[in-house]
């Protein structure tokens, strides 16, 4: 047994002089952070005499750190408020994304869906119309003014009937409820006909695909079951709907097919083939997100999965490979950066389900498998669908609005994901513009909590807020910054005649 | 800057390092945040040795060298010490904070924490101090 | 059999018990509340662990540590 000391500098005081905020470590500096989402970074020096209560009154850095809420002095606090108020607004706004499976059945195989399709022979899995009534009464019952819908399955255009009838039911019902409306459809353009796709684009309906990446990888993870080429139909489709869509006069901006990619082991060593390619079919988004490590037999992860930190070393050359494509003209955003930045750079919050506090399971979307069970998210339905019904929140027909949002799982959810209540989180720097996923938890380790140093999605959220910072922290021309700024705007989407 | 440094002696041995801390130096919600931070790395484990002391023990998970566990000393003082400033922060501002998030999500504070704050601030004679904070209600809003 | 001992002033009795709660199922678990003290022994350790006995009552008292932390910050 060997004894050592070691001697640090213990950092002086002066709490009374200062706002809240946390702090960390970044690029050399220390970042501080607030509940309004402000963010500056100070040197060591400064910082050390911010706490103590010595930063001379005329310090450069003085006026922003007041304006920002860091400094007691002068601090309006009804300021403050309205911009905390601002950041959280979706906490008062109810459940605006509605996931509902319009059947089991798909005609695809892919090697990291599990427990959520069923073959084209079970039509039993099909959402009848009846409940279709149900899911969109329901739906339209929610208190947010703005109310998306997201048709996922199986793969949902094999059940077209049910897409449908909530499309045009719930633009029967808002003639009189007034909200905003949106419908999307997530499919793998295997089904798809002529006439469902004029109808889609009749009906003004968004089209979501899967496109792991070039060919070979894209049909590597996406077995088809009849042996055609997933690939081929994909490429042929969306390039149909983006012809269709500007023929229709609509800004091809906001109206094309957006792609989704999963990643598997494969990807992660063609990341690059998979960015190049969404480039060069002009999407304008790509999501670098990690496939989720739950529920496969370990032959089926060891095969396609990865470590957090290989994929997070991923993330982090393709990070900047598309910022170095962005500083080259091209507009292209990383997906899981672009909801961060925009809790980064701006007053408001993307109100992103997966990462906000608390999770928006249950209060920010809801989830209808096609028997009209009501789970607050598509996570919370392979859960389900695993035999686990902890998460059932009801059925449609017979649960009430308010019987779902105020749900004792939601509720628990939602006390599960509270960061300022959770350790860890609760001092972390990052708190601002994290969120924890409670289903993720239980599945990972039987709770709703979970040692957060120990979960993958809080390594994943403080490795690329820092890396974002970071590349903040080192942007001396303001270059990469508006770069970020551009990619946190959103315009919306109405029909350009209206 | 740093009128006194803080001294932190520890012990190391096959993959284990212990420290004992003085509770009245740092706070036990210090020493639970600290330490709860290492739980991916170490196997943790407190103990008491004497009144307000706590002895840290930590056990790495998998290998480690001396190098490695004099690292770990340095990283966990390193974030005792970031744990207390936040701690001391976090019981400055209590009541500011809950004014803020009190009107930002319920449109008013409640009295309650009004009175928490009026009570703070004169706690803290900031009367008396030129830096003195804003107080919205005392212009009627 | 491994014995612990967690101190009634680091370690509240409602997390020791928690604890016991999630690891209840891979073990024999033995509580007993003693004035300065809970003693905690694990016996009959589920054979998935049976060869990292060490392991497995380290990760029990991390998750300990992790209820304590837990009810520290007002929750629980
Ligand atoms: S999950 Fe991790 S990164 Fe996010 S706030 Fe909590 S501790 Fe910080």
């Amino acid at each position: 047994m060997k004894s050592h000391t070691i001697e640090l500098p213990r950092p002086q005081v002066a709490a009374d002089q200062l706002g809240f905020f946390r702090f960390g470590d970044i690029a050399g500096r220390v970042l501080l952070t607030n509940d309004a989402g402000e963010w500056h970074f100070l040197g060591r020096e400064d910082f050390a005499a911010l706490v103590a209560g010595t930063l001379p009154a005329e310090h450069p850095e003085r006026p922003t750190l007041l304006a920002k809420g860091f400094l007691r002095s002068e601090l309006d606090l009804d300021a403050l408020s309205e911009r905390i108020r601002r950041k959280k607004s979706f906490l008062g706004n109810g459940p605006h994304l509605h996931v509902v499976i319009t059947t089991l059945r798909c005609n695809q195989d892919c090697r990291y869906c599990h427990a959520s399709r069923t073959d084209m022979d079970q039509v039993q899995t099909d959402m009848s119309l009846e409940t279709a009534k149900k899911v969109v009464d329901l739906a339209m019952q929610s208190t947010s003014n703005y109310v998306a819908f997201e048709y996922q399955g199986g793969e949902p255009t094999v059940n077209m009937d049910v897409i449908k009838f909530c499309v045009e039911y719930s633009r029967e019902k808002n003639r009189y409820e007034g909200k905003t409306l949106d419908h999307s459809v997530v499919t793998n353009f295997t089904y798809m006909t002529e006439e469902h796709a004029e109808w889609l684009l009749a009906n003004d309906v968004l089209v979501c695909t899967s496109l792991d990446g070039p060919e070979e990888l894209h049909n590597y993870n996406r077995t088809w079951r009849s042996g055609s080429d997933a690939y081929g139909s994909v490429r042929e489709w969306m390039a149909y709907f983006n012809r269709r869509w500007i023929e229709l006069g609509r800004d091809p901006h906001l109206w094309h097919v957006d792609a989704l990619t999963t990643l598997t082991r494969r990807s992660l060593e063609q990341w690059k083939d998979i960015v190049d390619l969404y480039v060069g079919l002009g999407i304008r988004s790509v999501h670098l997100r990690p496939l989720n490590p739950f529920g496969f037999a370990s032959k089926t992860w060891d095969q396609i999965g990865y470590s957090t930190d290989e994929y997070l070393a991923m993330y982090e050359e393709a990070l900047d490979y598309i910022i170095d494509l962005n500083k080259a003209g091209t507009t292209i955003i990383e997906g899981t950066a672009a909801v961060l930045l925009k809790k980064m750079l701006t007053p408001d919050d993307p109100n992103y389900v997966d990462i906000r506090s608390p999770v928006g399971s249950g209060t920010g979307q809801v989830a209808y498998n096609y028997d009209g069970t009501i789970l607050p998210s598509d996570e919370g339905r392979m859960i389900h669908a695993m035999g686990d019904p902890m998460f059932v929140l009801g059925q449609v027909g017979s649960t009430s609005y308010s019987e779902i949002v105020g749900h004792p799982t939601v509720k628990s959810m939602a006390v599960a994901s509270l960061l300022d209540s959770l350790p860890g989180c609760s001092s972390c720097w990052n708190a601002p513009y994290c969120g924890v996923r409670p289903l993720h938890n239980y599945r990972q380790t039987g709770d709703l909590f979970a040692q957060r140093p120990n979960t993958p999605k809080c390594a994943e959220h403080m490795t690329i807020a820092r890396l974002l910072f970071e590349r903040l922290a080192e942007d001396t021309t303001g270059e990469v910054e508006a770069i970020f700024r551009r990619w946190t705007v959103q315009r919306p989407r109405v029909r350009d005649e209206d | 800057m740093t009128a006194e440094n803080a001294r932190f002696t520890f012990s190391i041995d096959d993959r284990s390092l212990a420290l004992l801390l003085d509770e009245a130096l740092y706070p036990l919600d210090a020493i639970y945040g600290a330490a709860y931070l290492f739980v991916d790395r170490c196997y943790i484990f407190l103990d008491r040795p004497a009144d307000k002391q706590v002895q840290v023990r930590f056990r790495t998970k998998s290998d480690s060298t001396e190098q490695d566990l004099e690292a770990l000393a340095g990283e966990f003082a390193n974030e005792l010490l970031n744990q207390v400033l936040r701690l001391r922060i976090s019981e400055s501002t209590k009541s500011i904070r809950e004014y803020t998030l009190a009107r930002a999500f319920f449109g008013d504070s409640s009295q309650a924490s009004i009175d928490a704050l009026l009570a703070e601030l004169d706690a803290e004679e900031l009367a008396d101090d030129p830096l003195e904070i804003n107080v919205p209600w005392e212009s009627g809003t | 059999m491994i014995a612990l001992r967690f101190h009634r002033s680091l370690y509240p009795a409602p997390a020791v018990h928690a604890a016991v709660a999630a690891y209840g199922e891979l073990a024999r678990i033995e509580v007993e509340e003693r004035d300065e003290d809970i003693a905690v022994t694990l016996s009959d350790i589920d054979p998935d662990f049976a060869d990292q006995a060490d392991e497995f009552a380290d990760s029990f008292a991390n998750h300990v540590l992790f209820e304590a932390t837990r009810s520290e910050r007002g929750e629980a």
